[in-house]
């Protein structure tokens, strides 16, 4: 995956993230650009997530586990087919059950993750 | 006819071939279907045809938990019983729900779902209902709308139909009043079952008013169908031939108590504004030559597989539209500060709590105004941003839960009945575990998130509760007189002529409102009953 992995990663949260993104302030479609009150929830399910999987927390830990899970689902996407592609990879998390819950909210271990990363030391 | 048992004379004795008391959606029901029978058919009803504040307060009971609802507010003791107030949503339990299920206990119902289809067909009309149609694929065609893309094996889309609501006593006095065979009287509170000293059957019952003036009727079959809560005290009071009341060998009467809680237990969040809920909300009905008729509308449940796979209770689950003010975290994060802190406790995770207040807090300042003030200030407090879900559940039947009597008496010098009920810890986590499959299926559809709305400051599963009203299981019906009050035919076990209408007899009480069932119990019983006296 090409570098600058974190910040083409954190682009995606505002294509593919809805549920504890929007607060209890307002729905977010799928296709919103993340704002400040989003960023914001992103901030609180990262920390969340991390408070949960403590052995995580380190920025590097979180990219490489990302990798995996992402690498094949995004090889020699473009920036729209990453963006589905991405969903289709959160759709399987639930599907095979890769799923935590964080104040009651069911999520992805996908989206979490890139929650987490903006939070990762 | 409808008379009044104020007109009777005291020490009058009576005689017919069947005795209901109890004239809500079970007695009405029996009585109509025996109307036009051979057969002489005696209806005595507590109270009038209109509220009587005296008359409700026989209801008044004992209840051992603060937020559980008192009778005496629940239910309605007058023509046409409960069915005054209901508010009409029916459906027929489920195929599973009459199973033996390995994973509850005390669960099969001495007979089956297709056993009762011939009847719950024709409680439809009585309901004023459509088509006995609950399924998917007819109400996606009548309805001509598209459920929500789920994994139908998995989460899947009962339905509902809403009566009227049918009101029992209006809608059906015209036709009781008229008949030749049957005769009501109002104000006629039955007291006391004179059981042959053997026990083996009853001779006569003893009914009256609140002044004091008593009658006795004389049947060759007498049936009680006083609700869930009264059909129990009355079996229990009655205790001169067997100490522990009628039917009571086995210690069962009053026993496994059960109500269909419902739970604010979910938040739904939508990926996009383009999902199309209409099938899940209410429409109004569709108007024809021969009147209106309902639209049934759907709400979410496991699927049969899912519900065998993992041994789980089914619930149900609608899709209700909530606003930003009554889906404030903010909002919610002061209750549980309120009531928490006003008991002289720390609430789990204060930070937290004011973190909600303060990301929330416009929504907290409206929350206040239009309590204090009764004034709006934010236009975008009313917006419709997320879903929510009181949740129906399936209680399971608990010995513990149960109706005895208390040492007060009423009027009639009755014992009144004693309420000791409680959601069991193992209810709340197959809620749990429902909610996850669902949340889990909505994640993987793209359908959106699910938020599991658990215990918050303890409100949750106490003044956030509320119920059903749906009184059951009290008299639970089993084939064995060790496990059941009544037999397959609602008899009661032991007493020859002694039968029992109602939710009460219910062992287990599904997802689903009781009345639509209460009422094609009450179709085979007159069945059953014309059976048994017409042949002799």
């Amino acid at each position: 995956m090409p570098m600058p992995r974190r910040k083409f990663l954190l682009a995606l949260l505002g294509t593919v993230l809805v549920g504890p993104f929007a607060g209890s302030t307002g729905a977010v479609s799928a296709s919103a650009t993340p704002d400040i009150r989003m960023l914001e929830s992103v901030r609180r399910v990262g920390e969340a997530y991390l408070a949960q999987c403590p052995a995580e927390a380190v920025r590097s830990r979180l990219l490489a586990a990302l990798e995996q899970a992402l690498e094949q689902a995004l090889a020699g996407s473009g920036r729209a087919q990453t963006a589905e592609r991405l969903k289709a990879l959160i759709r399987a998390d639930f599907s095979a059950g890769r799923t935590i819950m964080l104040d009651g909210w069911v999520l992805s271990v996908t989206e979490c993750r890139l929650c987490a990363l903006y939070v990762a030391a | 006819m409808i008379g009044n048992a104020r007109n009777l004379l005291d020490g009058q004795l009576l005689e017919c071939d069947i005795c209901i008391a109890g004239a809500g959606a079970a007695g009405i029901t029996l009585a109509h279907e025996l109307s036009g029978s051979k057969l002489r058919v005696i209806v005595l009803e507590s109270g009038g045809l209109n509220f009587d504040a005296e008359i409700q307060s026989l209801y008044q009971a004992n209840v051992n938990n603060p937020h559980y609802n008192d009778p005496e507010a629940s239910r309605l003791r007058f023509f046409g019983g409960s069915t005054n107030h209901w508010t009409g949503n029916c459906g027929p339990l489920e195929p599973i729900d009459f199973e033996v299920r390995p994973w509850l206990a005390h669960s099969g119902w001495p007979f089956s779902y297709a056993d009762l289809v011939p009847f719950y067909e024709k409680a439809q009309s009585y309901c004023q209902l459509a088509a006995f149609r609950y399924d998917l694929d007819y109400w996606t065609k009548q309805r001509g709308l598209k459920p929500l893309p789920l994994d139908t094996e998995i989460v899947t889309a009962g339905f509902a139909q809403p009566s009227p609501p049918t009101r029992f006593g209006e809608v059906y006095r015209s036709d009781i009043g008229s008949s030749e065979n049957v005769q009501v009287y109002l104000n006629a509170n039955l007291i006391d079952i004179n059981l042959h000293p053997d026990g083996s059957h009853v001779q006569t019952v003893l009914a009256g008013q609140l002044d004091a003036k008593r009658f006795q009727i004389k049947a060759k079959i007498f049936v009680l169908a006083l609700g869930g809560m009264e059909n129990p005290r009355l079996l229990l009071n009655c205790d001169k031939v067997h100490a522990a009341g009628i039917g009571n060998q086995h210690d069962l009467v009053g026993r496994y108590f059960m109500d269909h809680p419902v739970v604010s237990a979910a938040t739904f969040l939508l990926a996009g504004p383009s999902i199309n809920l209409d099938l899940y909300r209410e429409a109004p009905p569709v108007k024809g030559a021969s009147g209106e008729t309902p639209v049934a509308y759907a709400y979410l449940k496991l699927s049969d597989a899912m519900l065998r796979q993992h041994g789980l209770n089914n619930i149900r689950a609608p899709i209700i539209p909530a606003s930003r003010l009554s889906a404030s975290d903010g909002v919610e994060s002061i209750h549980i500060l309120g009531s928490t802190l006003g008991a002289g406790e720390w609430p789990d995770d204060l930070g937290g709590h004011i973190g909600n207040i303060v990301r929330d807090f416009d929504m907290v300042i409206e929350k206040f105004s239009r309590k204090t003030f009764n004034t709006k200030l934010f236009d975008s407090a009313d917006d419709t941003n997320f879903m929510y879900s009181d949740v129906m559940i399936e209680q399971r039947p608990e010995a513990s839960n149960r109706i005895t009597l208390s040492s007060e008496r009423d009027r009639l010098g009755m014992r009144k009945a004693a309420i000791e009920w409680k959601l069991a810890d193992a209810d709340k986590e197959n809620l749990q575990r429902c909610l996850e499959i669902m949340a889990k299926e909505f994640g993987r559809a793209g359908l959106g998130r699910l938020r599991i709305d658990g215990e918050r400051g303890g409100r949750t599963y106490g003044e956030l509760l509320s119920y059903g009203d749906h009184h059951m299981g009290t008299t639970r019906a089993h084939v064995n007189p060790r496990q059941g009050v009544v037999d397959g035919n609602l008899k009661v076990h032991g007493v020859e002529n002694l039968y029992l209408a109602g939710s009460s007899v219910f062992p287990t009480g599904g997802h689903v409102p009781p009345t639509l069932t209460i009422v094609a119990l009450a179709i085979r019983m007159a069945q059953h009953l014309r059976q048994q006296l017409e042949r002799v």
